[in-house]
This record gives C-alpha cells, structure tokens and sequence, in this order.
C-alpha cells in the first residue's frame, strides 16, 4: 500500500505551517524527513498520524486517512512522537506490549502470536536484555529505543517516526536506522525525521526536505544534499565525502544567510 | 504478584472487615445471635439492629470504599498524576454543596431523600460544567484546571452558606455531616447509592484500554486507536456518578481515593487497568476498617470516619513518599 500526500496544508492556531506539501511513499522503503527547526517536520508527521487537522488529501493505499476512526488508523500506521513519555514504572515487555492494543478486542488478553511480535520487536531495538527492568529507570537512549520497539510492535504497514535517533550514541544511530531498514524490508513504509545529515544520506532511499513548511526538495540523498542546497535550507556550509556506504557530510560553518 | 492471586487475598480481607463491620456495634450481640438477626425474620432487636443498622452500615462501607479506592486509580490513570484523587475533578466538592444548601433551606428533615437529591443535583451541574469546559476538546491538563476551579468555587459556596446560615445549630449540623460518615444510614440509602456506584464503577471498567495507551502520553495513545474525547466523557461520567452517590449518603470521605492506588500500585505490573479492580477492593478494605476503628476507639462518641482517614492518612502519604522518594508512583 502506497501513502499518497497531496496538497496538503495545515495551519496551527490560524498560522499557517504548512503549504502545499505533496509527496508519495511506498512499502519498502525508508525516507528521510529532513530541514531545520520549525521547517515543519513535527507538524506534518502529527497531520498524517491524524492529531492536527489538515487540509489537502491523505491517501493510505484505498483508505482516506483523515475519515478513519481512531482504532482503524492503529492498525494502519504507528506514530512514534518525539517527546519521550513513560508514565508509570512499566516493565519495559509491557510497554512494548501496549503496541499490541489496536490488534485486540476489549479486555481480551495477549496471544502467543501478540507474545512473539513483542519479542521480536525487542531484539530489533537490541533491548532484549532490558525486558524485566522499569522502563523508568533506564537511560535516555536505552528509553528511545524501548519506545521504538513499541511502534514496531504495532506491527502496521506504515510506520512514521518523530526524530527516533536524537540522543542515541553513534552505535545506537546506526543500530536503529539498520532496524528501521529491517523493518521496511518487510514491505513496509518508513516516514523517520532526522537533524543527522550523514545518517540520512547514508540509510534513506530517499529524503524530502522542508524548509519554511514547503518542500525544498525530495529525490534520492545523492541528489538532493548538495553544497548549494544545505546553505539555502540549513544556512550551513558542509564538508563532503564519500565511501562504499554512501555520502558523509560534516557541517563546518555558517553561510552569511543562516537563519 | 498474579493479578487472580493479589484479588483473591484483597478480597479475602475485604470480605473479613465487612463481617468485623457487622459485628461491631454499641448493642453487645453474640456471633450466632447477630448471624440469626441477620438472616431471620420477625422483629426481634437482635434482627432490628442487624439488618436495619449494621448492615447498610456495612455495605455503605464497602461500597464507597470501593468508589473512591477505583476512583482513585482510574483518574491517576488517566490524568498522569499520581496526587489525582476523586475529589479532583470536582464533583465531590460541588455534591456537598448541593447537600449544604439542602440543609440551609430547611429542606433536610423533610424526607430522607432531600439531602442525597441536593447532593446530586449539585454533581450533576459540576459534570454539565466539566463536560463544557473541558471534555470536549481540551486535554487533560484543562480537565484538572477545571476541576480545581469548580472545587474551590464549591467551597467558597459552603463558606458562604455557613456564613449566612440562621443558627449556630445549623452550620454544627452542616459541618458535621461535611466530615463525612457513615453512623445511622438506612437501607434506603442503599438503594439510592448502589446503583449510581454499580453504574460508575462498570463505566470505570471500560476505560482500561485508554489507560494504558495513556501510559505513553496523550498523541501516542490517540495513535493507538483510542478515541480521546470518548474515554474523557467515559471517566468523568464514571468517577461522577459513583463519587456523587458515595457523597450524597456519606459525605466526603478523604484520602482513601489517594493512598489507596498508591499502596496497591507496587503489588501489581503498574498497567493502570490491573490497578482498578484492586484499588476498589483494597479502598472497600480500608474505608470498613477505618468505619470499625471508629467504632472500636470512641463506642459511644461522635468520632466521623472522614476525620479518622484523613487524620491516618495524610501521614501515612507523607511515609510512602519519603520511603519511596526516587518515585511515587
């Protein structure tokens, strides 16, 4: 199932955020959601998950996505929202767990089936090891990626992640853009936001870029981050590289128009 | 702990203090004697006391400790806020206004039912409000506003009838029956209570699902498919409708709805929906032992439950604060 965003624009508290935007994203595939602070990258995630509403037309295979109830949006798409919230001093199976709701009636219990998908979510997060620990007392990259694991054990075609790999160390970074690949590699669809240029450019098969709520561009990473392009959307100048994985880029300055 | 195992002794413990209930009282019956009052027909006094005395007594006790102990966990549940209890929203507050006006017009000897019926009216305007202002839309965070506005607009009320109130006897009756109790209640106060608190606490029950999904924040559980207007309307209605009817024949009986979850809390897995049901038990528990504490401490005083609950309470909080301070909850 393709999700097919067209024209889409949203405003928050009558100031308009985003214009225009018109994309299209298919199973298999990750793609990286790129552009500085405030371009609008949150906003056009919480649209798609359904939390702002949004003018334009959302498309998810057959279905419209903004006429769907609640329950049967879960079972289409998993929203991992930046903010970090663990509420109560959950064992980190039963956080995980909670990914399994929209795939079960009222009050019935956890399959073997639900059991397994748990599990397999998380040693896809590499946080098997943490299984029995509170969630709380984790620290903050071990708590991403236990969050993470949730949305992947939401098991939905389409899986749209809030920035999943900011304050993860390097290790961790490529453990979860691996895990996303993995992921996608099941024919599902992958919308990750990123500030890492070199992670996008490396694990995306494709970015979009917003600048000022438009998109700036959108192509593969090779096309799209040039010189020219990262000073007009980020104000920055940037070393480039390039080895067998792909493009590695290392901002090294402001341009005189960095916003 | 298994959830089946931790219900099973809760409920063992609960069942105990409600038989301690029955069995404690000014009339100095024996065990068989009370059993056969409880059960025989006919008027004899054993029978009189039994079955008109102690156990509405009884069942009030059991019953609004089960209110504010499920109460209790379903709003800290769903307002992520482990200092939630049922008096939060305010609902309560505004349901013992309703009573005191009852009493400030006179109306409160007239028949049995007025001052449970102003107490209800009196919750059914703070919901109306509650539902206006905020379970529409807004997030929790202006349900908790709301909630303390209508508590504290409620309180200033009963100041003001206590104020204006034509004799000293009047407000001692109002704030007595404010301290909350549950002395000389009659099975028709049963009958009115019980099925609002039946009806809140199956509402309650269908919040589970939200709960849990609200253990991740309020955007991650809309994504898991829960409709968050329903469930807000859901809760409010539920905690509203078991909390009014616990105050219109008790009236307010503090802090067992906030240490209650709190005491269970570790016994279970900490998902909010496996708190519910205990909470309640373990609420029913607690509010029949303080009901026989005050009856076993001062036999022929005046001593109200809601004094005893608050007076252990609140140090047994500040306690379980300090002996868990990385957390709470």
């Amino acid at each position: 199932m393709r999700l097919e965003v067209e024209h889409l624009d949203v405003s928050l508290s009558a100031r308009p955020v985003l214009h225009g935007i018109s994309f299209a994203l298919s199973p298999g595939e990750v793609v990286g959601l790129l552009g500085p602070n405030g371009a609008g990258k949150s906003t056009l995630m919480r649209a798609l998950a359904g939390h702002v509403p949004a003018g334009g037309r959302m498309r998810f295979g057959n279905e419209d996505l903004a006429s769907l109830s609640p329950a049967s949006r879960a079972r289409l798409l998993a929203y991992l929202p930046q903010a970090r919230v663990v509420g109560w001093r959950l064992a980190v199976r039963d956080l995980v767990g909670l990914g399994r709701l929209p795939w079960r009636n009222f009050a019935a219990r956890a399959t073997p089936e639900d059991d397994a998908i748990v599990e397999r979510a998380l040693g896809l997060m590499d946080v098997a090891h943490l299984a029995d620990r509170p969630a709380t007392e984790l620290s903050g990259g071990e708590q991403a990626r236990v969050l993470a694991a949730r949305a992947v054990a939401q098991a939905t075609p389409l899986l749209i992640a809030d920035e999943p790999a900011s304050g993860l160390d390097p290790a961790h970074q490529m453990m979860m853009m691996q895990a996303l690949r993995r992921f996608a590699a099941e024919g599902r669809a992958i919308l990750v936001s990123l500030h890492d240029l070199t992670l996008a450019a490396r694990w995306c098969d494709r970015v979009v870029m917003l600048k000022e709520g438009r998109i700036a561009a959108e192509g593969t990473p090779e096309a799209v981050m040039t010189v020219a392009r990262l000073a007009e959307v980020y104000g920055v100048t940037a070393h480039f590289s390039r080895d067998e994985g792909g493009l590695i880029l290392a901002p090294t300055g402001l341009t005189d128009a960095a916003p | 702990m298994k959830p089946a195992v931790l219900n099973i002794v809760l409920s063992a413990l609960m069942l105990a203090l409600f038989m301690a209930s029955l069995a404690v009282g000014p009339a100095e019956l024996g065990l068989s004697e009370s059993v056969r009052g409880l059960f025989a027909g006919g008027g004899e006094a054993a029978g009189i006391i039994m079955r008109d005395i102690r156990l509405p007594r009884a069942v009030l006790g059991l019953a609004i400790g089960f209110t504010l102990g499920i109460s209790g966990a379903v709003l800290q549940g769903f307002l992520r806020n482990p200092l939630a209890e049922p008096g939060i929203i305010g609902v309560s507050a505004m349901a013992a206004f309703g009573a005191v006006a009852i009493f400030y017009t006179g109306l409160a000897g007239t028949t049995l039912y007025a001052l449970p019926a102003g107490a209800l009216v009196g919750a059914l305007v703070a919901v109306l409000l509650l539902l206006a202002l905020a379970a529409r839309s807004g997030s929790t965070l202006t349900l908790i506003l709301a909630g303390v506005a209508l508590s504290s607009l409620s309180g200033a009320l009963t100041s003001l009838v206590l104020n204006l109130s034509p004799n000293p006897f009047a407000s001692y009756e109002i704030i007595f029956w404010l301290l909350g109790s549950l002395k000389d209640r009659s099975i028709e106060h049963v009958w009115l209570a019980l099925p609002l608190m039946v009806a809140g606490w199956l509402l309650i029950a269908l919040s589970g699902r939200a709960l849990d999904a609200l253990s991740l924040g309020e955007e991650a559980a809309a994504s898991l498919g829960i409709h968050m207007g329903r469930a807000r309307f859901i809760i409010v209605v539920g905690v509203a409708l078991c909390v009014s009817a616990a105050t219109a024949v008790a009236g307010t009986i503090g802090f067992i709805g906030l240490v209650v979850p709190h005491l269970i809390r570790p016994l279970t897995n900490r998902l909010p929906s496996r708190l519910l049901l205990p909470a309640g038990i373990g609420g029913a528990s607690l509010l029949l032992a303080a009901d026989v504490a005050v009856r076993v401490i001062l036999p022929a005083g005046e001593l109200n439950v809601g004094v005893l609950t608050a007076l252990i309470g609140a140090p047994f909080f500040l306690w379980l604060v300090v002996r868990s301070r990385r957390e709470v909850f």
